[in-house]
């Protein structure tokens, strides 16, 4: 696959630019679905993924294959998902205090959110209810299961602060189950 | 993670159901086609206007450093072939010719140099 796509690329970057629907017969479906994860809205996530494309094809040519396509593919949209939340002020995050989520232990967070606690039934109100790089976060290492280390270079945070904001998430989650659940 | 696993499922449902339209593909390569033709036409006017600029440099310091060598040149040669009409115009001409040709050879060598042994290196 790695291979393939490589050679497309040379074949493109050659001047074949019909070979471009390859990847994106390959790779839109992927980004579409991590891009409605992150910013929730159908529409906005149609639109950033054809920015995502387009860019990538402007840059084709910068695209160095140190990572694989997919990876590459995942950094612009996570760029371009972050600044459309931006832009169209949507953000529908909810700003936790600090000390609140200092006092929640880890155990307390890994027992709710690996469990099947009732309370659980909150978690995608909980989900909508995180910043957009919050539920970036989560999304691409929970669910497209790319290593910490691999998200924090492409959120521009070191691995370290990576893991705190992922714990801090993790609590934030929790705190957000809790209220919601108890106003259901 | 476990997919099993309660974030796992509810990250997984934001998405579920959701697709892009069958037709997205070809639109976006429309769009792709319009903006690689749009690329191209800019790519060359920018080419055209960069080696007329480095000919007439090149011109320029040839006439500059050498006009002196052309023109007893010529002369010497009209008087020794009055056949032939050699003059500082044709020397330029030939000159610009010649590094266009050089120029534009130039570019495709190392273009296709370039792609050939990038793709070398990494497949």
């Amino acid at each position: 696959m790695e291979t393939q796509d490589k050679q497309i690329i040379y074949q493109i970057l050659d001047g074949d630019v019909e070979r471009y629907r390859l990847i994106m017969d390959r790779y839109s479906q992927r980004v579409f679905a991590l891009v409605v994860k992150i910013v929730s809205c159908e529409e906005d996530a149609e639109e950033i993924t054809q920015d995502v494309f387009m860019k990538a094809f402007q840059n084709l040519s910068k695209f160095d294959f140190r990572s694989s396509v997919s990876t590459w593919l995942f950094r612009i949209a996570y760029n371009e998902a972050v600044n459309h939340t931006r832009r169209s002020n949507h953000q529908s995050e909810i700003a936790l205090d600090d000390t609140l989520l200092h006092n929640i232990s880890d155990a307390q967070v890994d027992n709710l959110l690996d469990s099947d606690d009732p309370r659980l039934a909150a978690l995608p109100a909980a989900i909508e209810a995180l910043s957009v790089e919050e539920r970036a976060l989560i999304t691409l290492h929970y669910f497209e299961e790319m290593p910490l280390k691999e998200v924090a270079a492409m959120m521009r945070l070191g691995e370290s602060a990576a893991k705190v904001r992922l714990m801090r998430t993790r609590k934030k989650l929790y705190v957000l189950i809790n209220e919601i659940s108890r106003k259901l | 993670m476990n997919k099993q696993s309660p974030i796992y499922k509810a990250l997984e449902a934001r998405s579920e159901g959701r697709q892009l339209p069958s037709d997205f593909t070809s639109h976006l390569m429309c769009e792709i086609r319009v903006a690689e033709c749009h690329r191209k036409r800019r790519e060359l006017w920018w080419g055209i206007a960069g080696y007329s600029f480095a000919a007439l440099i090149a011109i320029a310091t040839v006439v500059y450093f050498c006009g002196d060598i052309f023109i007893r040149l010529g002369k010497d040669m009209s008087a020794s072939f009055s056949a032939i009409n050699a003059s500082v115009s044709i020397t330029i001409v030939i000159l610009v010719s010649a590094s266009a040709v050089l120029l534009t050879l130039d570019y495709i060598l190392r273009r296709k140099f370039a792609l050939k042994q990038a793709s070398q290196s990494t497949l």
